[in-house]
């Protein structure tokens, strides 16, 4: 049996004053154990569609169902549960350990906990020793890490990422991608991402979803 | 040029009575200022953060209360506090209560609407960032204030200095009572109406120093603000 799709998207179409249609999806499933990168050329409403999926933007035509009951219904559950990576990031100011600690601020774990699990996160994205590093001495890539870090540390159910490599160096893409492996692999996490990265989607075998043309394939 | 000459030998022999009345003025600008920033930093907040209807019109609303003269809110208040108004069994009119009272309700719009401003000025993606992380209603709150100190401590700064050189509430709420109620600028009307320059202009100074102050702290704050 198919399990219940986590998104339902009917019908979503998205529109720019005076640019026509930017993008028409009639009829997609996302499932939890899915991964699907978002492709397209820029401008083709890649961010739009995340933001719209984490309830940031809203529905502009057509429905999306999140669980089974329209976005609006479950604007509380989503942002419990679905969380959004910025592709230039919004890092606090203070440190990196209390960025983190702002993703954790929900959780029902102790500070003693809070703080190990903070620290593994950031090993798993080369960022160990860097939990008293100010924000504003980060480098792009630097901060997107962290801002992955903060999302990865509340372990929601849906991570929408937005072009996690672009800003990233060898090494740094070498990083995001293990990580993203490992998310997927452990499997209750719900990978949805835009990318121009063939590599990455290679590497997180995925679905890919092309905006401009609605077309979707495996790798 | 021998009035400035007495004003400042006023100033500098410690004249008792113009560091008495600069005290009172100080003292009451900072408790209205803090009564008003409290009262401020909530209304601010609630309006940046949430949506509801009669938001925009409210906000319109307080940006214009900015320009309602002292004397009006003096007025409104002393209609309250007199003895036949609601509030009359107090007996609050004519003490320090109804000055800062009154210098609150001045400020109020002020502080709310530097707030306003300074909080819907910061970066979209942090209001985004609060909401995908999903953050409570008190930790977003916190979130904004921190993000905001430089705003926070201008919107303080700049009521403060309103609410120092204000005289219509001072005078119709305080009654100007000497060693009491009397402010710089009350000080300073009556000392010129009694054609006693050297003591208003002692107290001119004093103030005009202390607006200055003022206002280049301010500055200073919003320069590093700007930097950081």
């Amino acid at each position: 049996m198919n399990p219940e799709p986590l998104f339902r998207i009917r019908n979503l179409k998205v529109e720019y004053n005076g640019r026509g249609t930017i993008f028409h999806i009639p009829h997609l499933d996302i499932l939890s154990i899915d991964r699907v990168a978002v492709m397209g050329p820029n401008g083709s409403g890649k961010t739009t569609f995340l933001k719209t999926l984490n309830g940031l933007l809203e529905v502009p035509s057509g429905t999306i169902f999140y669980k089974g009951a329209p976005l609006r219904v479950h604007r509380r559950k989503l942002t419990q549960e679905v969380t959004y990576v910025h592709q230039h990031p919004y890092l606090f100011r203070g440190s990196v350990y209390r960025n983190l600690l702002v993703g954790l601020h929900s959780a029902t774990l102790t500070l003693k906990e809070k703080e190990r699990h903070i620290q593994i996160t950031l090993e798993r994205l080369g960022l160990s020793g860097y939990e008293e590093r100010d924000t504003r001495e980060l480098s792009g890539g630097e901060a997107y890490r962290v801002a992955l870090a903060r999302a990865l540390v509340r372990e929601p159910q849906v991570l929408l990422i937005d072009e996690p490599t672009a800003q990233a160096d060898q090494e740094a893409k070498r990083i995001i991608t293990e990580t993203l492996q490992q998310v997927a692999r452990k499997g209750n996490t719900t990978l949805i991402f835009a990318t121009h990265d063939e590599n990455l989607c290679k590497d997180l075998d995925v679905r890919i979803l092309r905006l401009e043309e609605f077309s979707l394939c495996r790798y | 040029m021998k009035p400035i000459q007495t004003a400042i030998e006023l100033i500098l022999s410690g004249n008792r009575e113009i560091f008495f009345t600069v005290g009172t003025s100080l003292s009451f600008s900072f408790f209205s200022t803090i009564l008003a920033g409290f009262m401020g930093l909530s209304i601010a907040t609630i309006l940046t953060l949430c949506r509801f209807p009669l938001r925009r019109f409210l906000i319109s609303l307080i940006t214009s209360l900015m320009a309602v003269p002292t004397v009006v809110v003096g007025l409104v208040v002393y209609s309250l506090l007199s003895r036949s108004g609601p509030l009359g069994s107090l007996g609050w009119l004519y003490t320090p209560y109804a000055v800062i009272i009154g210098q609150s309700i001045f400020a109020l719009p002020i502080v709310i609407s530097y707030l306003w401003t300074g909080f819907s000025k910061l970066d979209l993606r942090f209001f985004e960032t609060i909401h995908t992380l999903g953050c409570s209603f008190s930790t977003k709150c916190f979130l904004t204030w921190r993000e905001s100190q430089t705003v926070l401590t201008n919107a303080l700064l700049s009521s403060f200095g309103r609410v120092l050189s204000e005289v219509g509430i001072s005078m119709m709420l305080g009654g100007n009572i000497r060693w009491y109620t009397r402010t710089m600028t009350t000080a300073i009307a009556l000392e010129t109406n009694r054609g006693e320059y050297e003591q208003a202009l002692a107290l001119g100074i004093l103030l005009l120093l202390l607006s200055i102050g003022i206002n280049t702290l301010t500055f200073r704050i919003s320069a590093q603000g700007g930097r950081t």
